[in-house]
C-alpha cells in the first residue's frame, strides 16, 4: 500500500447548530461532498455527524473538522462535549421559517453557556435562499441581528451551492485572525492512504453509518 | 553265601552244588567269599569217601562237558570251512573288480582320449540349441501377434474408410485386449508395446474425432433470437431454442453413406469415450435447454416435432407453432409428438416396451397437469431418450424401452442428475416453496408433478431406482427435496422472519409509541420510598399491563389484523412534536395524564364490557414510550406463533423450529441493537432510555405471549424431541430485562460523569469573591441546570414517572454531593465569599421545579443537606445555633458542622462556646 505524507497547517473545529430542518446536514454535505439530498430523502441527524474537509487559505492548508449536531432535542447528544474546543460555530436558520430565526437567541444562549472560549468565531447563516419566493427573513433583518450579536453573516443555499464555500472561507479567515484561537494552531502531519481524495474525507461520529 | 550245613549224607552234593553254583554265580560272588567256602569245606571234618565221590562226580561232569564241546565243534566244522572258502573267493573277486575300475577311471579321465570332456561340450551345445529354438518360437509368436495387430490395424483403416464405425470401435477394443497380454518377454516388450499402444491411441483418437464430428452433425442447439433486436448485439433477446437430433448422419468424405446416431453412441461406448461426450452434451443441454426453460418457466414450453424420418426437433420457447420451423420443409412430415393423436396410438402390448406418451392417462388428478415446468422437462428427456439414444419404434415412432437406450440414459443420468436437481431447485422449486400455510395445497400440485417426473425419469433410466434398503428421503433427489417441504417452509419462514426483524432493527427509525398502563402498587411504593432504586420498580411492575395486553392479543387473534396491544400515537408524537413541545402531554396539575384520554383504544373497548374491581379503579395510569421497533418485532413474533398453530397440523417438529425462530429473532435483537446503534444509545439520552423501555416491554410481551399461547407451546413441548430445547420465553425475557437495565445504568452513569466533569472543571469553590472565579462557578451551575433540564425534557415522555423522578433525583444528587464536598473542603470563608457562594449554590434550587411540590427530597437524598448548607452560608451564628438546637442540622455530622462553623466564623470565645455546645449535645445524644 502506497502512502504519502500530507501536511496541513492546522486543524479547526467548527460546529453547526440550529433548529431541525434548517439544512445543517445539507450544508455540510454540500461543502464536503458537493452533493445534495432532497428533503424527503434526508433523515434527521441523530447525535452528531462529523465530516472533514481540507481548505487552503493564503497558501496554507487547513483541516476542517465540522460537527453537525442534531436539531431535534430528543436526538441531541451530550451538549457539553461537542462545544468543547470549538473554534468556530455556525448558527443556521431557514430564511423561509421565522421560528428558526427567532430560536437563534436560544442557540446563542446555549453557545454562551457551553463555549468556554469567548473568542470563538460565530456566524449566522441563512440557508435555503433558493426558496426566494417563500423567504420570510430578509437579508436586512438578519444582517441587523448579526450586527447586534457581533457575528458574521452569510446567506447560502445548500441546494444550489450558492454561498456555501463563502460560509466556511469567511469563518476560517476570521478564526485565523483571532490571536487566542491561533495559539492552538500548530503545524501537523497526517499520513493518509493515496486512494483517499485529498480535498474531502468523511468520517462519522455518533451517527449511523 | 551262607555257611553250608555240614551233614554227612548231604555233604558231597552240597559241595558240588556250591562249586557249581559258585561257577554260576561267579560273576556276583566275590573271590573272598568263595575262598572262604572252600576253606570251610577243607577245614571241616569230612570223610574221604565223600571227597572222592565228590571228585568223581566233578570229573564226570567235566568229561560230559568236554564231550558236548567237542560235539559242537565237530558239527560246525564243515560249515566253517565252506564259509571260509567262500570269503577267500569273494576277496579275490573284489580285488579284480577294483583293478578293473581303476583301469576304466584312468581311461575316462584322460584329458586327451577320455569321454568326460566330450560329454560336457555336447551338453553345452545342446543347451544353446534349446535356447535358440525357444527364441525362434518366441519370435514367431511375436510376429504372429504383430501380424494380428497389423491386420487389425488394416481392418480398422478399412472400416474407417467405409464408415463402419462400430466395427472400427470393435477393432480398437480387440487391439486393446491383445495389447493387455502380449506374447513378448518382459525385457523386450516395453518398446514394442509402447509403440503399439501409441498406435492404438492414435486410432482411438481418430475414431473419437470422427465420432465427435458426426455427433456435432447429429446434435445441435440453436438459439432463436428476436429479430427486432438482431442489430443490437449488446441486448439480444432469445425467443426460444431449437434442439435438433438427426437419427442418421451423412458420413464425412463418403458419399451416399450414412451412420446411425445409435451406432455413434455404441462406438463411443465401445472405445470408452461416451463419458466425455455425454458430459459435454450435459453441459450444452443445461446451458441451452434446461436453464433457459427454467428461467422462462412461466412462458416457455417444450414440444417435439418429427420433421422427417431422420430429423427430430425439440423446441423450447413461447410458442411451438411459429418458432423453430425455419429449417422445416413444408413437405416434411410434421408430427406433433405430444399431440393427442400420437398419445392415443396403440402400442404393442405383447412387447416389453411401454408407451411413454400415455403418461397422462396414469395421472390421478387431472388438475395437477398445470405444472408446465415438469411437463416440459419430461418432454426434453423423452426427446433425448427416444431420438438420441434410439429408444424409439421406427415404425410407430413410439418411445420404447430398449436396453442400449437405457444404458446410455443411465450413463447420461449420472452426469446430469445433480446439475438438473440443483438447477430445478434453484431456478424453480425454491421459489415455489410455500411462504404461507395456505400455499401448501398449491404446492401439492408441484410435488405430484415432481413425483410424475421422477417416475418418467426412472422408466427411461435417467434416474436409478433406489435400492430396497435405501431410504428415499436420504437420496439427493427432487423428490426428497419436495418431501421436506415443511422443513423448507420453516427455513424460508425463518429467513424471512429474521430478515424482516433485522431490517426493523437496523432502521434509524426511532419514532416512539406512547404506552399507557396501570401503575403497580410496587411502583407507587417506589415513588413513596425515598431511597428506592429505580430498577426495583421496573422489575416488579408487570402484571397489570399484562392483563391489558392479553386482551389485545385476543383481539389480534380474532381480528387477524396487524395491530397489537398498544395505541400507536405516531401521528400525535411525531419528531416535530418531540422537539417543539415536550410538555404537551404533561400536566403537572393532573399528574400523569388524564385517565380517560390516555387509555388506549383497545383497552377501552374491552374494559367497557368488564366488571372492574374497585381496587383496579384506584390504580393510576402511567405512561411511557417505546420505539416502534419493539411493537413491530412483537407483531412479527405473534404472527409467527399464529402460524405455528397452523403448522402443527402438518408437522410438530416444524412448529418447534418456527418457535425457535422467534427466540432467534430476539437473540438477534439483543445482538444487533447494542452494537449497531451503539453510538446512538451511548450518546443520545432519549434513545438510550427508549431502548431500555423497548427491552423491558418486549420482555413483558414475551411472557404474556407465552401465557396466551400456552396451549400451543405446551403441545410442542409434549412432543418429545431431543434436538430442540423445551419451549419457554422465560430465559430470553430475563436477558432482555438485563440488557435494558444495563443500558439504563450505562446512560445514568454517563450523565453522572458529565455532571461531574462540569463541576470538577471549576476546581472547587474557593476564591469566589474573585469575579472571574464567581463567573466560572456560576457558569458551571448553569450548565448543570441546563443539562438536567434538558434530560428532564427528553426523558419525561419516555420513562415511567417513578423512573423519571428516580433518574433525575440520582443526577441532581450527584451534583449536590459534589457541591457539598466542595464547600466542606473550604477552611476559611470570608463574608463576601459566603454571600457569593450562597448565590452560586442557590442556583440549583430551581431544579426543585422538576418535581411535584415538596417531593424532590423523596428522590434526592442530599437535598435537605444542600438546602441547609446553602442557608448556613448566609445565616448568623445565632440563627445557625437556633437551627441546631431545633435539630434542623441533624443531616450533618458533628465534624461537618464544626468544620463549616470554623470556616465561616473567626476564632472567638463565642465560636468556642458554640462548638463546645455542639460537641456536648451530640455526645449527649
Amino acid at each position: 500500500m502506497e502512502v504519502k505524507v500530507e501536511e496541513y497547517h492546522a486543524t479547526l473545529k467548527i460546529l453547526l447548530i440550529g433548529n431541525s430542518n434548517v439544512g445543517k446536514s445539507s450544508l455540510l454535505l454540500r461543502f464536503t461532498d458537493d452533493t445534495f439530498l432532497p428533503q424527503e430523502s434526508a433523515a434527521a441527524t441523530i447525535g452528531v455527524d462529523f465530516k472533514v474537509r481540507y481548505i487552503v487559505i493564503d497558501d496554507k492548508k487547513y483541516k476542517l473538522t465540522i460537527w453537525d449536531t442534531a436539531g431535534q432535542e430528543r436526538f441531541r447528544a451530550l451538549t457539553s462535549t461537542y462545544y468543547r474546543g470549538a473554534q468556530g460555530v455556525i448558527l443556521v436558520y431557514d430564511v423561509s421559517n421565522r421560528e428558526t430565526f427567532e430560536q437563534l437567541d436560544n442557540w446563542f444562549h446555549e453557545l454562551h453557556l457551553y463555549c468556554t472560549n469567548k473568542d470563538v468565531v460565530k456566524m449566522i447563516v441563512g440557508n435555503k435562499v433558493d426558496k426566494e419566493h417563500s423567504r420570510i427573513i430578509s437579508s436586512k433583518e438578519a444582517e441587523a441581528y448579526a450586527d447586534k450579536a457581533k457575528t458574521l453573516f452569510v446567506e447560502c443555499s445548500a441546494k444550489t451551492r450558492f454561498g456555501v464555500e463563502e460560509v466556511f472561507e469567511k469563518l476560517v479567515k476570521k478564526i485565523l485572525e483571532k490571536p487566542s484561537l491561533q495559539k492552538k494552531i500548530e503545524p501537523q502531519i497526517q499520513v493518509t492512504k493515496r486512494e483517499v481524495p485529498t480535498n474531502t474525507q468523511s468520517t462519522y461520529c455518533c451517527s449511523n453509518v | 553265601m551262607p555257611p553250608l550245613p555240614v551233614q554227612l549224607s548231604s555233604l558231597p552234593k552240597a559241595f558240588i552244588n556250591a562249586i557249581l553254583e559258585n561257577d554260576d554265580e561267579s560273576s556276583d560272588a566275590s573271590p573272598d567269599s568263595v575262598r572262604n567256602t572252600q576253606n570251610n569245606l577243607l577245614n571241616s571234618f569230612v570223610e574221604k569217601e565223600v571227597l572222592f565221590a565228590c571228585v568223581q562226580r566233578v570229573d564226570d561232569k567235566i568229561r560230559s562237558v568236554k564231550t558236548e564241546v567237542l560235539k559242537i565243534i565237530q558239527d560246525r566244522q564243515d560249515e566253517f570251512i565252506t564259509l571260509y572258502n567262500k570269503s577267500v573267493a569273494l576277496r579275490n573277486k573284489i580285488d579284480s573288480l577294483f583293478l578293473e575300475v581303476d583301469n576304466v577311471s584312468r581311461e575316462v579321465n584322460n584329458p586327451e582320449t577320455g569321454i568326460k570332456p566330450k560329454l560336457l561340450i555336447t551338453l553345452e551345445k545342446n543347451r544353446k540349441v534349446k535356447q535358440e529354438t525357444q527364441n525362434t518360437i518366441c519370435i514367431i509368436e511375436t510376429l504372429e501377434y504383430l501380424c494380428e495387430l497389423q491386420k487389425s490395424s488394416q481392418r480398422f483403416k478399412e472400416y474407417m474408410k467405409q464408415s463402419r464405425i462400430e466395427e472400427a470401435a470393435g477393432i480398437i477394443t480387440q487391439m486393446d485386449r491383445l495389447l493387455e497380454s502380449p506374447p513378448i518377454n518382459a525385457d523386450r516388450k516395453i518398446y514394442i508395446l509402447d509403440k503399439l499402444k501409441m498406435q492404438v491411441a492414435n486410432m482411438k483418437e481418430s475414431l473419437d474425432q470422427y465420432l465427435d464430428d458426426l455427433l456435432d452433425l447429429a446434435i445441435s442447439f440453436k438459439n432463436i433470437k428476436d429479430e427486432n433486436n438482431e442489430n443490437n448485439d449488446n441486448d439480444i433477446i432469445i425467443n426460444g431454442v431449437n434442439f435438433t437430433i438427426l437419427s442418421t448422419v451423412q458420413n464425412l468424405d463418403i458419399d451416399e453413406s450414412a451412420t446411425l446416431l445409435t451406432s455413434i453412441f455404441i462406438s463411443l461406448l465401445e472405445i470408452g469415450s461416451i463419458n466425455i461426450r455425454l458430459s459435454r452434451l450435459k453441459k450444452n443441454l443445461m446451458k441451452f435447454i434446461i436453464i433457459p426453460l427454467l428461467k422462462n418457466r412461466n412462458s416457455w414450453k417444450a414440444s417435439i416435432k418429427i420433421v422427417d424420418d431422420v430429423t427430430a426437433k425439440l423446441f423450447i420457447g413461447k410458442s411451438s407453432d411459429d418458432k423453430g420451423d425455419e429449417n422445416n420443409n413444408e413437405n416434411s412430415k410434421n408430427e406433433d409428438f405430444n399431440n393427442e393423436d400420437s398419445k392415443n396410438k396403440d402400442f404393442n402390448e405383447n412387447s416389453k416396451n411401454e408407451d411413454f406418451n400415455n403418461e397422462d392417462s396414469n395421472n390421478e388428478d387431472s388438475n395437477d397437469q398445470d405444472d408446465g415446468v415438469f411437463t416440459s422437462l419430461t418432454t426434453v428427456f423423452k426427446f433425448i431418450y427416444t431420438f438420441m439414444f434410439g429408444g424409439v419404434d421406427q415404425a410407430t415412432k413410439q418411445t420404447l424401452i430398449l436396453p442400449f437406450a437405457s444404458q446410455c440414459s443411465s450413463i447420461f443420468g449420472k452426469f446430469i442428475s445433480h446439475d438438473l436437481r440443483d438447477a430445478v431447485i434453484n431456478e424453480y422449486l425454491s421459489h415455489v416453496i410455500p411462504t404461507e400455510i395456505s400455499e401448501f395445497n398449491q404446492f401439492k400440485k408441484v410435488a405430484n408433478a415432481v413425483s410424475r417426473f421422477q417416475a418418467e425419469m426412472r422408466k427411461m433410466e435417467f434416474m436409478r431406482t433406489p435400492h430396497a434398503d435405501e431410504d428415499e428421503e436420504e437420496v439427493r433427489t427432487l423428490g426428497s427435496y419436495v418431501a421436506r417441504v415443511d422443513v423448507l417452509f420453516i427455513i424460508k419462514k425463518r429467513d424471512k422472519l429474521l430478515e424482516l426483524g433485522r431490517k426493523i432493527m437496523l432502521e434509524d427509525n426511532f419514532e416512539s409509541l406512547l404506552i399507557t398502563e396501570e401503575e403497580e402498587e410496587s411502583e407507587i411504593a417506589i415513588e413513596e420510598n425515598l431511597e428506592e432504586n429505580v430498577n426495583q420498580g421496573t422489575i416488579k411492575s408487570e402484571i397489570a399491563m399484562n392483563e391489558n395486553l392479553e386482551e389485545t392479543i385476543n383481539n389480534e387473534m380474532i381480528k387477524s389484523e396487524d395491530k397489537f396491544s398498544i395505541k400507536t400515537n405516531i401521528d400525535d408524537n411525531s419528531n416535530v412534536g418531540w422537539e417543539v413541545e415536550w410538555n404537551d402531554g404533561w400536566d403537572d396539575e393532573k399528574g400523569w395524564g388524564d385517565e380517560n384520554n390516555l387509555l388506549n383504544q383497545n383497552n377501552q373497548d374491552e374494559k367497557s364490557n368488564e366488571e372492574i374491581s374497585p381496587q383496579k379503579l384506584e390504580k393510576r395510569l402511567v405512561q411511557y414510550s417505546t420505539s416502534v421497533k419493539s411493537k413491530d418485532l412483537i407483531d412479527l413474533a405473534i404472527n409467527t406463533l399464529n402460524e405455528i398453530n397452523e403448522i402443527q397440523k402438518f408437522n410438530v417438529k416444524s412448529g418447534k423450529r418456527l418457535y425457535q425462530t422467534t427466540l432467534d429473532l430476539f437473540d438477534l435483537y439483543r445482538a444487533i441493537m447494542p452494537v449497531y446503534h451503539s453510538n446512538n444509545l451511548t450518546n443520545v439520552p432519549s434513545l438510550a432510555m427508549l431502548f431500555r423501555n423497548d427491552c423491558i416491554w418486549i420482555a413483558k410481551q414475551l411472557l404474556i405471549i407465552q401465557d396466551k399461547y400456552s396451549t400451543i407451546l405446551s403441545s410442542l413441548n409434549d412432543s418429545d424431541s431431543e434436538d430442540i430445547d423445551k419451549i419457554s420465553y422465560n430465559e430470553i425475557s430475563d436477558r432482555l430485562r438485563e440488557l435494558g437495565d444495563e443500558w439504563y445504568n450505562i446512560q445514568i452513569d454517563k450523565q453522572k460523569s458529565i455532571i461531574k466533569d462540569i463541576l470538577e472543571e471549576i476546581g472547587g469553590v474557593q476564591q469566589t469573591a474573585n469575579d472571574e472565579r464567581f463567573e466560572i462557578c456560576q457558569r458551571a451551575m448553569n450548565q448543570v441546570i441546563d443539562t438536567i433540564n434538558r434530560l428532564s425534557r427528553i426523558w419525561k415522555g419516555v420513562l415511567r414517572p417513578s423512573e423519571y423522578y428516580s433518574a433525575l433525583g440520582t443526577l441532581i444528587d450527584t451534583s449536590l454531593i459534589i457541591m457539598i464536598d466542595n464547600l466542606e473542603d473550604l477552611y476559611d470563608i470570608s463574608a463576601e465569599e459566603s454571600h457569593q457562594l450562597n448565590l452560586i449554590y442557590s442556583k440549583l434550587f430551581i431544579l426543585e421545579n422538576l418535581f411535584e411540590p415538596n417531593t424532590i427530597g423523596n428522590h434526592t437524598g442530599s437535598w435537605k443537606r444542600y438546602r441547609q448548607i446553602t442557608d448556613i452560608l448566609e445565616l448568623s451564628f445565632a440563627e445557625i445555633m437556633n437551627r441546631f438546637r431545633a435539630s434542623e442540622l441533624d443531616c450533618f455530622t458533628t465534624d461537618e458542622l464544626e468544620g463549616l462553623i470554623c470556616a465561616l466564623f473567626a476564632d472567638t470565645p463565642l465560636r468556642e462556646q458554640n462548638l463546645q455546645e455542639i460537641t456536648e449535645t451530640r455526645n449527649f445524644f
